[in-house]
């Protein structure tokens, strides 16, 4: 019989693919942005709108967590960078759920 | 008021003194669409409920045990619910009135949360009873203290040994305050002594522990004191000499 888990903190606070705090760090992955530019980033790339509550809900827990860091401000737009930890958590879950795509792939018989 | 003010204004305010100035810069470069204020009015809600948890959790836990004890006061149960529940009824109850309590010192445990709030919350568990029902009386009063301490020595022995992470911290808590009080209590009478004596009448200390000489008596009631103080003393020095290697580390 298999027994529901919870996912363990190992994956840096992370809870599922798709949650804000996976799109932040996906949008962060490719050099330091501050809020409107990662909501920009994340639209372009995965067509999910972030709202701005939902987006700085996240970046305070992935701050808590040290996923991610503020750069010193411009102006009153404040950057952020991901961090090792945040690159590493990231990582996690996208080979977790490459295997995940990979098989949903295969079984609806994607090209 | 503008709404980007307005809707910074709804967070509380350590999150506003961190966020506060790069979140209006983003509200102003946002189309403020119902849905986009509703995305912030939601995240400011969680955050207000989430500055006020811990009060949230003492309002509910002291509403708890108080109907709790209410009811098994008013109906009977036992003239006082910590007594061994030889019902069901009694046993609910008995939950109800310390169970909130319980569940929120290990809770503050099990996040770190600060140790001054934790002492609190069990301060609130061993006089509340008292509160809603009055002085039981001496008896009682004694029995109702030593019950409470009762239970929350057994939950943390049984923390520690569930948890391998709380046991060094659990015991090392239980141990201090087992030897702690105990020395406080030494050194308090100790120092009485010196009050409690009639000097002039041998008669008052004669058949005390260390009697009939005063040095004796002295020697008894006052010579823990003075050891345990020198033993706290050279504690201190040697644990302030060791402090300024470990900052320096």
């Amino acid at each position: 019989m298999h027994r529901m888990t919870k996912q363990s903190p190992d994956a840096g606070g992370l809870a599922r693919f798709g949650e804000p705090g996976l799109l932040v760090l996906l949008a962060l992955s490719d050099g330091p942005k501050h809020g409107y530019a990662i909501v920009a980033d994340i639209t372009d790339r995965t067509g999910v709108e972030l709202g701005p509550g939902t987006l700085y809900g996240s970046l305070a827990k992935l701050e808590k967590l040290g996923l991610i860091a503020p750069l010193p401000s411009e102006d009153r737009r404040r950057p952020y960078e991901i961090t090792d930890a945040g690159r590493a958590a990231l990582a996690t879950q996208l080979r977790l759920w490459s295997r995940v795509v990979e098989t949903g792939k295969a079984r609806l018989a994607w090209t | 008021m503008d709404l980007t003010r307005l809707l910074v204004a709804l967070h509380p305010p350590a999150w506003r003194r961190r966020y506060g100035d790069e979140f209006a810069a983003l509200l102003d470069d946002t189309r403020l669409t119902p849905r986009a204020v509703a995305d912030v009015v939601a995240n400011a809600a969680r955050l207000r409920c989430d500055a006020h948890t811990e009060g949230l959790l003492i309002v509910a836990a002291l509403a708890v045990a108080t109907v709790s004890r209410v009811i098994a006061h008013r109906e009977g149960f036992a003239v006082n619910v910590l007594w061994v529940p030889a019902t069901v009824l009694g046993a609910l109850t008995l939950a109800g009135a310390v169970g909130p309590w319980v569940a929120l010192i290990v809770r503050r445990w099990r996040r770190s949360l600060p140790r001054a709030g934790t002492y609190g919350v069990f301060g609130l568990m061993v006089v509340h009873p008292l509160a809603v029902q009055g002085d039981p009386g001496p008896e009682a009063r004694t029995g109702l203290i030593v019950t409470l301490v009762g239970v929350a020595v057994l939950v943390a022995l049984v923390v520690a040994i569930v948890s391998k992470r709380w046991r060094r911290p659990v015991l090392r808590f239980l141990g201090l305050t087992a030897g702690g009080l105990p020395a406080l209590y030494l050194v308090v009478r100790g120092i009485a002594e010196f009050w409690v004596i009639d000097y002039d009448n041998p008669a008052s200390y004669r058949d005390d522990w260390g009697g009939p000489s005063l040095l004796g008596v002295f020697a008894v009631h006052t010579g823990p004191a003075v050891l345990i103080l020198a033993a706290t003393t050279v504690w201190l020095v040697r644990r302030l000499r060791r402090e300024p290697v470990a900052r320096s580390e």
